[in-house]
C-alpha cells in the first residue's frame, strides 16, 4: 500500500491528482462505506453520502495540512456528512432524530440489503436507542475495531471520554437485550 | 472538575476496557444471548466494483449556474440621489437663501461619494429604507432567467418543495 505522505503529496499536485484520487477511492471506499452505512442504515443513503464524502475530500484536499492522519480526516468528513444527512432526513420527514433512528431500525426487517438474523436485528435496535455519540463510539470500537486513539483523532474527543461513552453504550445495549 | 478520572483516586484493573466486550459477550452467552460481531448489512452485487465509475460520473456533472442578485447599492444610491436633487432644487429655487451648505453639493459629488465609499449597510438596513412592494423579481436580477434553466436549477437544488412556501392558490 502506498505511503500516506506520498499519497497526500500526489493528491495535492495537479499533475498526479487524478491517479492519486483513484488510489484513494480504491483504498478507502469499503471502510468508509461501512462506517457510513452503520450511521445511516440504508444502502442507497450510504452510497449517496459516500460519494459526497469523496467529492468533499477531493475539493478540500489542497487545504489538508497533515495535522491528523489522512484516514482520520476522511473518517471525520464521512461522519459529519452522514450525521448531516440524517438531520436533513429527519427534518424532511418531520420527526425527531430519535424517532428517525427507531424507524430506521424497524425498517431493517424489510430491507433487502439486511441479511442479519434475529439477534443482529435486535442489536441494531439496541444501538438505535443510544445517544449519537455513544452510537458512533460503539460502532467504531465494536464493529470497525478501531483503537481508542484513532477514534479520538476522528471524533476529536479525549480517550477517557471515549472509554466512558463505550462503557455506557455497552451497558445500555446489555440492558436493552435483557429486557426482551 | 478534574480532567482525569485516575486523579480522583479511582482505578480500574489493567486492560479493563480493552477486555470489556469479551467479558460482556461471555456473560451474555450465559443467558443465551450471543452478541454478533457482524451487522448483517449487505450491499448489492458488484457495488464496490462499480463505485469509481458512478463517482466519476457524479463529479463530472456540471454544477448549476449561480445567478447573482443585483447590487442593492444601485437602489440605495438612486434613493439618496433623488433626495439630494430635491434638497438642491428647494435650496436653489426656494425662498432666498444665499449661504453655501450641504444642499449646494452637486448631485454627481454625492453620487461619487456613495459609489466610492463603503456605506457598510447590511441587507436589513437597506431593506428598511427601500420599499420592496413595487419591486419585481426581475428588477433584482442582472439577467433574465430562462424558464427551462430555472426549472433545471430548482430540480437539482431544491431538497424540499415546502421550502418554497407556496400558498395553495398560487
Amino acid at each position: 500500500m502506498i505511503a500516506e505522505k506520498t499519497l497526500v503529496d500526489q493528491l495535492q499536485n495537479k499533475d498526479t491528482q487524478p491517479q492519486a484520487f483513484e488510489v484513494l477511492v480504491t483504498t478507502y471506499k469499503e471502510r468508509l462505506y461501512w462506517h457510513i452505512r452503520k450511521i445511516v442504515m440504508v444502502h442507497d443513503d450510504a452510497d449517496d453520502v459516500l460519494q459526497n464524502t469523496f467529492i468533499k475530500v477531493f475539493k478540500n484536499i489542497e487545504g489538508f495540512k497533515g495535522e491528523s492522519k489522512l484516514f482520520s480526516w476522511m473518517y471525520r468528513i464521512a461522519t459529519n456528512e452522514a450525521l448531516m444527512f440524517l438531520k436533513n432526513k429527519s427534518r424532511k420527514l418531520g420527526v425527531t432524530g430519535n424517532e428517525l433512528q427507531e424507524q430506521l431500525a424497524e425498517n431493517l426487517k424489510a430491507d433487502v440489503y439486511f441479511e442479519g438474523d434475529e439477534i443482529q436485528l435486535k442489536l441494531q435496535e439496541a444501538i438505535a436507542t443510544l445517544p449519537e455519540k455513544q452510537k458512533l463510539v460503539f460502532n467504531m470500537k465494536y464493529f470497525e475495531e478501531l483503537k481508542y486513539e484513532e477514534i479520538s483523532e476522528i471524533l476529536e474527543t479525549s480517550v477517557g471520554g471515549l472509554k466512558a461513552s463505550y462503557h455506557l453504550a455497552t451497558k445500555k445495549i446489555e440492558a436493552f437485550l435483557k429486557e426482551d | 472538575m478534574k480532567k482525569k478520572p485516575e486523579n480522583s483516586g479511582f482505578k480500574v484493573p489493567q486492560n479493563y476496557f480493552e477486555s470489556f466486550e469479551a467479558r460482556l459477550q461471555a456473560r451474555m452467552g450465559e443467558s443465551g444471548e450471543n452478541l454478533p460481531t457482524e451487522t448483517g448489512m449487505a450491499v448489492p452485487d458488484g457495488y464496490f466494483e462499480s463505485f469509481e465509475d458512478r463517482l466519476k460520473a457524479k463529479m463530472q456533472k456540471p454544477e448549476p449556474k449561480v445567478i447573482p442578485l443585483k447590487n442593492y447599492r444601485k437602489y440605495w444610491v438612486s434613493a439618496v440621489s433623488a433626495a439630494a436633487i430635491l434638497l438642491l432644487t428647494f435650496s436653489l429655487f426656494g425662498p432666498g437663501n444665499n449661504e453655501l451648505g450641504f444642499d449646494d453639493l452637486a448631485k454627481g459629488e454625492i453620487e461619487a461619494y456613495f459609489e466610492n465609499k463603503d456605506i457598510e449597510l447590511n441587507e436589513y438596513e437597506i431593506a428598511q429604507v427601500i420599499p420592496v412592494d413595487d419591486l419585481e423579481v426581475q428588477d433584482l436580477l442582472d439577467d433574465n432567467i430562462d424558464r427551462e434553466q430555472l426549472m433545471d436549477y430548482l430540480d437539482e437544488s431544491l431538497e424540499d418543495i415546502d421550502d418554497l412556501n407556496f400558498s395553495i392558490d398560487e
